[in-house]
């Protein structure tokens, strides 16, 4: 049935429901059930994806290791620079282009073009310019999480209630006032998902500049065990990568539900 | 200026912008003896005598073809799935971590595992620009579910609107706007990793020529697989915004009104 | 105002185009070469660049006053883009690439020797593995079917056709398809492929376990064929003669040692890969030398024209650093 989208009835007679923070944990337990069971069964082959208990104790293994926190924080600065220059340059260059007709027009096909443009053919050309270390990763990772930011706040920019905006120029804003007053705010809830989504594919990014320059990180680690066989260690990385995203995703979704906790999509549900 | 005349100086600078920044590359690479970044003019040659047309049905149709159902398989699943953790809270908190940590898990790096399961062919391509394609839209939906007025919802309960037809016909498309916008997000993403997937285990497509390129130092040819991936971009996108328009002209038809 | 910001976002475009496209000058000027130098050596994180860093932790390098900084990459795409444009002053790289680079004019020019295949099918470290219990049984059967190797048009691929040659089999009915090293042994053990070109900790790895092997396909190309070496740009050389010559008279040192003190490759290969030290100790080495072995050089050149990898032959004179 189609939940309410409030705190569960506690109608007389309903079975017991667990609650609600317990949920994730189920799934997750259920998962690595999953992966625990299948390459013991043999549907995965054991030599080559090792069970998940293996791969968690080795894990555990590295957390105590110099060498895993060096990769992590490598990561974590790629991931931060990348984002924070992307942002820094797609928002305000959104904000223009979005409430300016004729240079939405005028730059659209060339930011149609570039955008498609896979990071991953750029990596020669960013290794040419930038070598093998940080900046090289951070280029990569600003150019695609740029437009995401782009796209998002054109989007939410263009997409705001003209019903709006003319009722405020009836009353008399000026264009500033009515673009901080009335069109960023209705912006806003694109520009948060849009960071998110970008916050995600500069980690993404990151890691995958590692992975193929060898800028050190995690991708590199994952690389290095990759090659010399270690498979434990390469889905322990894995795992690492996949618990920051979701970290890092975490931290985003709290603090849009600060920033945002006027808006309909913050009412009431999880 | 009257609304004619912005439209003809809009379109005017649509064709004039793209024009000069070309000419500006063509003429700083003119004398260029950079081994890997090479005259415009060669590059332009070099994509006329690949891509009209000796390599289109080697190479990019198989690609387009696999991002295509890629592509699609995502936007079935993402959009199913986005329908239903939008609606139930309990299971997108379920799911929610699963969701972020199987997104945020680099595509390289989903390749061995790739492998591993489905194997060395297109299904495995497939599998991988769907898997990666899926999130985008399927947040976005949640999200597009999520932000649906309440009062649409209470309304259309109130009223006796059965729920399939309340998830049909009231929060789905209430949602479309940024479902679309989701699937814009993923169709360039869907290009990406139609070059990431075809690094390994490939024998033909784009991808695989730029890659394979790079690998021989062909650089012309190399970048004309570049150029290949944004005309590509470009189109696809301008075909998927024509889609959007139609299926959401009903949606605040005043703000189609004079941009996009 | 609109044509304004117009104007200044068409400038500003052209402007990033025309940085990016100057930003080749990235090359490490100073002058002949006498004094400390650090260099940024491209590698691969596997078994072959053992000798460099063993040389590097036995102060061989230190004592030609260069300290060897290893820059760990994926592949050569990686390297050689790097090298060229000056971002590291030496690299790591398969001889067959270095030759189609050098066949499209690309500046560079090989220093040293890196690896080398081995005399006989006892000292090989490479291996064409087929399942034990698959129905090839023997090179001819591999006609119309497909072999992994790590990259297409390459080194394997030229390898293994000219050793499957000389073995009777056809080799323009094989098929080969591009799967990484660490995947090689999985995909083998599924059935997607049926044969795998593969390079250690990978061929002890799959002999332990359904693999076996039946063409050792570098040393069957030609015996101590030099599979890969240290190379650098040509500007690099040209304004750094003293420097390469030292970096070259330590790396001859380092690989003459490596050769010779097996055990203790063992224990450095744990220490710059992830390869786990049980595996370490089992793996077959491969085998360094100081000498470039020039005629397996130009033997791989001539098969790289012959399987179509190269159009020309490359000036040998021009791609090896002679002094």
């Amino acid at each position: 049935m189609a939940a309410a989208p409030t705190a569960p009835l506690a109608a007389a007679g309903r079975r017991p429901r667990a609650p609600d923070w317990a949920l994730p944990w189920v799934a997750v337990a259920a998962v690595l059930v999953l992966f625990e069971a299948l390459p013991r069964i043999g549907i995965l082959p054991r030599d080559h994806f090792p069970p998940a208990s293996e791969t968690v104790a080795e894990l555990g293994n590295q957390l105590t290791t110099g060498s895993y926190w060096t990769s992590v924080f490598d990561t974590l600065q790629g991931w931060a620079l990348g984002l924070v220059i992307a942002a820094a340059l797609a928002i305000p260059l959104g904000i223009l282009i979005g409430s300016a007709p004729l240079l939405y027009r005028a730059t659209r096909a060339v930011i149609e073009f570039l955008r498609p443009i896979p990071s991953v053919a750029l990596i020669p050309l960013a290794i040419l310019i930038y070598g093998t270390g940080l900046t090289s990763k951070v280029f990569l990772a600003a150019f695609a999480s740029f437009w995401q930011v782009l796209m998002a706040t054109l989007y939410g920019v263009k997409d705001v209630d003209p019903v709006a905006t003319d009722t405020a120029r009836s009353f008399g804003l000026s264009r500033f006032q009515r673009l901080s007053r009335v069109t960023l705010p209705s912006a806003v809830p694109y520009l948060a998902t849009g960071l998110r989504i970008a916050s995600a594919v500069s980690l993404i990014l990151t890691v995958t500049a590692e992975l193929v320059i060898g800028a050190p990180g995690l991708g590199r680690s994952i690389n290095l065990a990759r090659t010399g066989g270690n498979e434990e260690l390469m889905y322990a990385l894995i795992i690492t990568t996949g618990v920051l995203g979701l970290l890092l995703n975490a931290i985003f979704v709290r603090a849009e539900r600060r920033v945002l906790h006027w808006h309909p999509s913050q009412r009431g549900a999880a | 200026m009257t609304v004619a005349g912005r439209r003809w100086v809009g379109g005017g600078l649509e064709i004039a912008v793209p024009i000069l920044v070309l000419g500006a590359w063509g003429v700083l690479s003119a004398g260029s003896q950079t081994y890997y970044f090479p005259p415009l003019t060669d590059i332009l040659s070099t994509f006329a005598d690949t891509w009209l047309f000796e390599r289109v049905t080697s190479d990019a149709l198989p690609s387009l073809a696999r991002m295509g159902a890629g592509f699609l398989i995502a936007v079935v699943v993402a959009v199913s799935l986005g329908l239903l953790l939008g609606l139930s809270p309990r299971a997108k908190r379920a799911a929610s971590p699963i969701v972020e940590f199987a997104r945020a898990i680099p595509p390289p790096a989903l390749l061995p595992f790739a492998i591993l399961v489905i194997g060395v062919g297109n299904s495995m391509k497939v599998a991988i620009i769907a898997f990666v394609c899926l999130w985008p839209i399927l947040l976005n939906t949640i999200d597009g579910v999520l932000g649906v007025d309440p009062t649409l919802r209470d309304t259309s309960r109130v009223y006796g609107i059965s729920p399939r037809d309340r998830v049909l016909k009231v929060m789905f498309p209430a949602a479309a706007p940024q479902i679309f916008a989701g699937m814009r997000t993923s169709l360039s993403l869907a290009l990406i990793l139609m070059v990431i997937s075809e690094m390994v285990a490939s024998t033909n497509g784009i991808g695989y020529f730029v890659l394979q390129s790079q690998r021989s130092f062909d650089i012309p040819e190399m970048w004309s697989g570049i150029l290949l991936l944004g005309i590509l971009g470009y189109a696809l996108n301008g075909i998927f915004v024509l889609i959007e328009r139609r299926a959401l002209r009903w949606h605040r038809g005043a703000r189609a009104s004079e941009v996009s | 105002m609109r044509w304004t910001w117009a104007a200044v976002m068409a400038v500003t475009l052209a402007c990033a185009m025309a940085v990016a496209s100057c930003g080749d000058d990235g090359g490490s000027g100073g002058g002949g070469g006498s004094g400390p130098r650090t260099l940024k050596v491209g590698v691969i994180p596997i078994a072959d660049v053992a000798p460099l860093y063993l040389g590097r932790k036995k102060g061989f390098f230190k004592e030609e006053q260069l300290t060897i900084d290893p820059q760990v990459a994926e592949g050569g795409a990686a390297i050689t883009p790097a090298v060229v444009s000056g971002n590291f002053q030496i690299g790591f790289s398969n001889t067959i690439s270095l030759l189609i680079a050098a066949s499209k004019n690309l500046p560079v020019e090989i220093i040293s020797q890196g690896v080398l295949a081995g005399k006989s099918e006892k000292e090989a470290w490479a291996d064409l593995l087929v399942l034990k219990k698959g129905p090839v049984k023997d090179p001819k059967d591999l006609e119309g079917k497909t072999i992994a190797v790590n990259t297409l048009n390459n080194v394997c691929e030229v390898t293994i056709k000219a050793s499957l040659e000389k073995k009777g089999v056809d080799v323009s009915k094989l098929k080969f398809s591009e799967v990484p090293f660490p995947d090689m042994n999985a995909a083998l053990e599924a059935g997607r492929v049926d044969g795998a070109c593969v390079v250690e900790p990978f061929v002890s790895q799959g002999k332990a376990g359904k693999a076996k092997g039946i063409d050792p396909f570098y040393v069957n190309t030609a015996p101590d064929l030099t599979v890969a070496t240290y190379f650098t740009s040509k500007q690099y050389a040209e304004q750094n003669p003293e420097v390469v010559d030292r970096f070259v008279k330590a790396m001859n040192k380092s690989l003459e040692y490596a050769q010779s003190h097996p055990d203790e490759v063992r224990q450095v290969l744990t220490e710059y890969t992830e390869i786990p030290p049980d595996a370490a100790k089992k793996i077959k080495l491969p085998i360094w030398r100081a000498d470039l072995n020039r005629p397996t050089i130009e033997q791989a050149a001539k098969l790289s024209q012959k399987y179509g990898l190269i159009d020309k032959q490359p000036d040998l004179n021009e791609l090896i650093r002679t002094n």
